[in-house]
Parts: structure tokens; sequence; C-alpha cells
């Protein structure tokens, strides 16, 4: 299989294409370009980016892009589906946490945190939308972020303009997409990595189409006031969630559910994430709890590789 | 003339005792070679017959595979069917294992893992 690898938002981005090396090159020269200009629409830490404007100008009415207008109405989509847990007014709440400048550079700027105090998320009913000028008011003080969506979005908008090509996986960051069977009639293979010993593996997956996606807090987090944080807000509490789960893993129909559920568990906390996952609509889930145990739906083994799976699923892969 | 009637008395060169031991040594001879000759027959035909011997084959029966709703025709029936003759075949013990296939796990393409 061959694959292509650039990196864009902060994240490595993977294309694997079922097709020969020139067609494979071409489109991801072609994808690099196009996370370039997502980047430089929803980036938070590019001070001429899309997003930053549309902050700095609270209190009127700014017309944003098309791709802006997509995903922030996808954002606010997701807000809704989960009840308030994945929501883009975070980025206050963000900043305050210690996540003011991207990750690779937190551990360099320590001193530059702001105090304890954590900013209000703010209500997502107080945006004002007009589809027809394609404008969006924020209210005074709230400040957007949307880096919790665009991943997996991007990797689902680059699978949709490759599919035609050649069957595609596009993995942001661990977001992954995928566009159907592989040529041969099999499934893709994509591995979980363990959060507690890295470079180790929970086992593998066979996913056919759709999209998976996992969250953790075992990568980007950092020591503040003595006390880890980390990028995943609880809109309840106005602070990094605090859950016994370190990572949740989710496949579902497209990548964007999946990443969004996959946050939700997170910030839920393992007991209450079993209740409203089997409620959504999401395929399958693996849970890895701070102690090393883990949560799954038993359905999560229609996807797991084993002998067994090979065997009733007679493919070669 | 005087004739001489005295009657021609043939000559005989082989003695009729010699005549005798010669058929009765013929005889003997070829009564002799007779029995060795099927002797070795009998052996050659008992040899063979040992090496091409067929195994038994089975003695083919007809089952009436029909339900029957009375229990008591299904018991005669039971009954008929244990009462014949159990003739096994004899079968070459050979047992052929299947081949064991083993799987190995595919290379992952990517991995999911929290954003980095």
């Amino acid at each position: 299989m061959n694959t292509y690898t650039f990196r864009a938002m902060g994240s490595q981005i993977l294309i694997a294409m079922d097709t020969d090396s020139t067609t494979l090159n071409e489109a991801g020269l072609e994808a690099a370009g196009w996370f370039e200009e997502w980047e430089q629409s929803f980036s938070r830490f590019r001070l001429t980016s899309e997003l930053n404007e549309l902050n700095q100008h609270t209190g009127q009415s700014w017309q944003v892009s098309s791709s802006f207008w997509r995903v922030l109405n996808l954002a606010l989509d997701v807000e809704k589906k989960t009840a308030g847990l994945v929501t883009p007014t975070v980025l206050n709440a963000l900043e305050e946490a210690g996540y003011d400048i991207s990750f690779e550079e937190i551990g360099h700027n320590i001193s530059s945190y702001l105090d304890n105090s954590f900013a209000s998320i703010g209500d997502v009913k107080q945006i004002e939308l007009d589809e027809k000028q394609r404008t969006v008011r924020l209210p005074y003080g709230m400040r957007l972020d949307l880096g919790g969506i665009v991943k997996g979005w991007a990797a689902q908008q680059t699978m949709i303009r490759l599919r035609d090509a050649a069957p595609v996986l596009v993995d942001a960051g661990g977001d992954i997409a995928i566009s159907g069977l592989m040529r041969n009639g099999s499934p893709w293979a994509i591995g979980i990595d363990d959060p507690l010993q890295q470079g180790q593996s929970l086992g593998l997956v066979m996913l056919a189409e759709g999209g998976i996606a996992t969250s953790g807090r075992d990568y980007r987090r950092w020591m503040k006031d003595n006390r880890w944080q980390h990028h995943i807000i609880d809109p309840r509490i106005d602070r990094p969630a605090e859950t016994d789960i370190l990572s949740a893993t989710v496949i579902a129909a497209d990548v964007m559910e999946a990443e969004a559920w996959a946050k939700a568990a997170l910030i839920l906390g393992s007991r209450e994430a079993v209740e409203k996952l089997d409620q959504a609509s999401v395929l399958a889930y693996l849970l890895v709890r701070e102690d090393g145990s883990t949560v799954e739906t038993p359905r999560f083994d229609q996807y797991r590789w084993t002998e067994k799976w090979q065997i009733q699923n007679n493919l070669l892969v | 003339m005087n004739q001489n009637s005295t009657p021609h008395k043939k000559k005989e060169f082989i003695s009729k005792p010699l005549k005798f031991i010669v058929a009765a040594a013929s005889v003997a001879g070829t009564l002799g070679l007779w029995g060795i000759f099927s002797q070795a027959d009998m052996k050659t035909a008992t040899v063979a017959a040992t090496d091409t011997a067929l195994p038994t084959v089975a003695t083919l029966v007809s089952v009436n595979t029909s339900i029957s709703s009375s229990s008591s025709s299904a018991a005669t029936s039971n009954s008929s069917l244990s009462s014949l003759p159990v003739v096994s075949q004899q079968v070459q013990s050979t047992v052929t294992s299947a081949p064991v296939v083993t799987y190995n796990q595919p290379a992952p393409v990517t991995s999911t893992r929290s954003s980095r």
C-alpha cells in the first residue's frame, strides 16, 4: 500500500490510496494544498486566519468563506447532538488552561499561562447566523475554536475529493476517513495505539467504510500549577475534563461523528459514556481507563481482527 | 519235396518285461510330472488369490426415511433396522488430517490515536 505523508494542522497527515505511486503523489500534493488552505481558515495559531479574524470582530456580522460556514454549522450540529458536551466555544477555557500557543511550543512557554480562573464558555445560541449573507455574529467576549472538529472534517473532505481516483484512506492526526473497500475487496487494517505504552497497539480493526477517531489526554497535556492539564475542555466546568478515561476510540458512519463522540465520551467518563454511546448512532467504541482497564461495546468484535474474523470473512488481506 | 512245416517264429528284440518296465515308467513319469505341475499351479493360484483379494462389500440396505406418526410403527421400523446384520466394510484406516492454515495479522495501514 502506497502512502503519502505531510504535516498540517499541528498533526501528521497520511493519505493511503489503492493505486500506483504516481497517482498517489499527485493526489498527496494536491491534498497538502487543501490542508494549507484550510489551516489558513481554521487555525487559531495563525494571526491572519479567518477564525482569528472572526474572533477579533465579536459583536459584528462577519462574512466567512463557504468552507468556514460549513465547518461552523457542523460544529453547532455536533454541539446539539452531544447536548453541549462538544462545543466550539471553548477557546477562552483552552487558553486559560494554558493552551494559548501551539502544542509544540507549550513546553518552552510555561510563564505565559494566565491565572487559574477559567473563562465562561458561552452559549452557542447567542451566535447569530445569516445564511443568505453567509455572515456570523459572535456575542461580545465569545471566541471560537474549531480544532475539535476540523481535522475530522478535513479528513472527510479529502477522502471525498480523492475517492473517484481510487479507494482511499485519509488519516488526519488519528482521525481516519475511509472511502470503501480496497480494489481486492478487502477492508483497511487500522491499528489502535495503546495510550499507556508508546509504540504498542491495542489491536487491529478492519474497516470497509466510515470513520474511526480517538480522543485522548495521553499526548496533548502539560503541567500548570503542579496539575496536569489537557486539551479536552468540559464545558460543564469550563476546564479540562476530569475523567477516568485516558483515551476513547469510536467507529461511526463518518469520521466527524466518530471524532465528536470520542470527545464526548472522554468528557463524560466511562460510566456515563457507555450509556450515552449506546444510545448514540456510533457503530462501536473502545474506552481505555487510566488504570489500564478497557471498556468496549460487544459490536467492537465485528471489527477487531482475529483469526476467527479472517475465517468468517474469508478475505485476503 | 519235403516241405518243412515249422511255423515262422517272429523274433522279439525287446522282451516283454522290459516293455512293461518302460510302460510303467512312462505312466509313473507322466503322473509325477502332472502332480508336480499341478502343485505349482495351486501355489501360484493361492498367491494370486491372496494378493487380489477384494475388500468385503457392504450390503446395501434400503432405509425407509418416511416419518411415521405412529409410535408403534416407528418402533417396528427401529427394531427391523436393528435386526439387520451389521456389515462392516474393511476400510483402510489411513487418516488424512486437514492442512493447518494459519492467518497472519495484516499490517496496519495506519493507527488511530489521540491527536498528534
